[in-house]
């Protein structure tokens, strides 16, 4: 349990699925316009931005991408978090990367 | 006032904040300050991203320049003329701030520098450029803050303790030494530069992904419109490095604030599209110029007692690549800044830009040890011996000889 759940819990509303808050009984919806909107897309960039920048310096994201994803990380990605101008830009880019955004194989589209 | 400056709305309520952590210095004992007894003011900013010193301070006389630098390099005709230093190097166009003080003698340009890291990593040059050790080691302190608590207790600098800019602070000044916190209020937004990386990777892994976040940012950029002239943070903005810049002033102004403040500005890793006297290096350069115009201001009435070192982790090839940029290299610029440094002069010994000059036969080879030129200010601004300087300041850099004269 994080510290504060404010922020999360506020972040998760921006990104429409409060906590416990789905728009009916069968939960939230899970195709691809529903979790890949492009607004909501455009929030997801903005509060990962903000998190990286809140880890700032403090997380390799090299090894963060090693820890959660391992061998299932892309080459794309890996080059792409390698070549990032500073370690915020990379955490930045690892949260934004198709395997955090977009894991489940299965989901509709 | 610089005109290509944007002045941010003042975040009293930030302002408001961080000055009340300064409480805690106020409970310090006060010592009294003797009349000779300088006060010295030291500010370190960061470019994170690697700065192409040679479109920054372009070698304007060397024979080899414009053919390797091609359609972006600077020249001293055209609409956009650069200013000339001297008569063989040239700044770039945005950057008139910097070049009123340099000619005031209140600026002065190291060329050819490099710190001791010759790979390529971002990460790992911004540890070296911010640790102070000879390799990336991975160490959890940096240069200015060890500078900070080996200085004599009762110094003023070492009473009233480090100022580190931004979310959190910066490796360069994290250590044992007493550290005030301040951030500007905005949150920094995500960069155009980082939503264009994320982009790129989605159309390589996923297109869904890309077509719907590129809709998402061309919406916002329409709804914005016009409107969106407020400044939006973040620390690659000139509107950003302004309000960070003047923020960090009013701090280290204050009777009871910090001596030594540390900044990063980001988003100087320009591998595409990089321009020239006008572009994304041009509005970079000139949001830092801004943040130089803020400081002087700010910090007027000691500015005497001031002195401003702007450095980056290393620079950029000499050649341009096939998309208009440059890439990670190794020796750049860095800047000396404020009424307390001997300026007015270039300090460079220039190692050319023949085929055979570059260093690996792609970048401007190193000169002078960027250790050498913050140990030469570190000794006469702040009074730090050469021993401690080289012991625990910057580690193993015995070799590495203060450099002389920096400082009026």
């Amino acid at each position: 349990m994080p510290e504060d759940p404010g922020q999360f819990l506020g972040a998760l509303a921006f990104l429409g699925m409060p906590l416990w808050g789905p728009p009916g009984p069968d939960g939230f919806p899970d195709i691809a316009a529903a979790w890949a909107s492009p607004e909501g897309m455009k929030v997801r960039l903005e509060i990962c931005a903000r998190i990286a920048d809140r880890w700032r310096d403090s997380l390799n994201p090299l090894d963060l991408l090693d820890e959660i994803a391992g061998v299932a990380a892309s080459s794309e990605t890996r080059q792409a978090i390698a070549r990032a101008e500073s370690k915020q830009q990379g955490l930045a880019l690892l949260l934004m990367s198709p395997e955090l955004q977009a894991p489940m194989k299965g989901a509709r589209r | 006032m610089n005109l290509l400056c944007e002045t941010p709305s003042p975040s009293r309520r930030a302002l408001l904040a961080a000055t009340g952590g300064l409480f805690a210095w106020a409970y310090l004992p006060k010592f009294a300050r003797a009349a000779d007894q300088r006060d010295p003011r030291l500010v370190v900013i960061i470019l994170r991203g690697a700065l192409d010193g040679l479109s920054a301070v372009a070698p304007i006389g060397d024979p080899d320049y414009a053919g390797l630098h091609g359609q972006i390099a600077l020249s001293l005709s055209g609409d956009h003329p650069a200013i000339p230093l001297d008569s063989f190097f040239a700044l770039n166009p945005a950057m008139p701030v910097f070049a009123r003080l340099y000619r005031a003698g209140q600026g002065a340009v190291v060329h050819a520098v490099a710190t001791p890291y010759r790979e390529r990593s971002h990460f790992d040059g911004q540890d070296v450029l911010e640790s102070g050790f000879p390799g990336p080691g991975r160490v959890g302190s940096g240069w200015l803050n060890r500078a900070i608590a080996a200085l004599p207790r009762g110094a003023p600098v070492a009473v009233r303790g480090g100022l580190g800019v931004g979310a959190t602070t910066p490796l360069i000044m994290r250590g044992q030494a007493p550290v005030l916190g301040w951030s500007p209020q905005t949150l920094p937004q995500p960069t155009e530069d980082l939503a264009n990386r994320v982009l790129d990777l989605y159309r390589h892994l996923d297109p869904l992904l890309a077509e719907n976040l590129m809709q998402g940012l061309a919406t916002e950029k329409i709804a914005a419109g016009e409107m969106d002239k407020t400044p939006r943070g973040g620390f690659a903005t000139a509107a950003g490095m302004r309000q960070a810049a003047q923020g960090a002033a009013r701090l280290i102004a204050a009777d009871d604030g910090p001596r030594v403040a540390a900044l990063a500005f980001d988003g100087w890793d320009t591998h595409a599209n990089e321009g020239g006297a006008t572009g994304r290096l041009a509005q970079l350069l000139g949001g830092l110029d801004c943040a130089l115009e803020e400081f002087e201001r700010t910090l007027a009435p000691v500015w005497q007692d001031t002195a401003i070192v702007i450095a980056t982790e290393f620079g950029r090839t000499a050649r341009i690549n096939g998309t208009v940029g440059t890439d990670h290299g190794t020796a750049t610029v860095a800047f000396l800044v404020g009424g307390a440094i001997k300026g007015g002069r270039m300090i460079a010994d220039w190692p050319g830009l023949k085929p055979d000059q570059l260093y690996e036969n792609r970048d401007l080879a190193p000169t002078t040890d960027l250790r050498a030129v913050l140990k030469g200010v570190l000794a006469d601004h702040l009074g730090l011996g050469g021993r401690v300087l080289a012991e625990s300041v910057f580690p193993d850099s015995l070799a590495v000889k203060p450099m002389n004269g920096v400082i009026v």
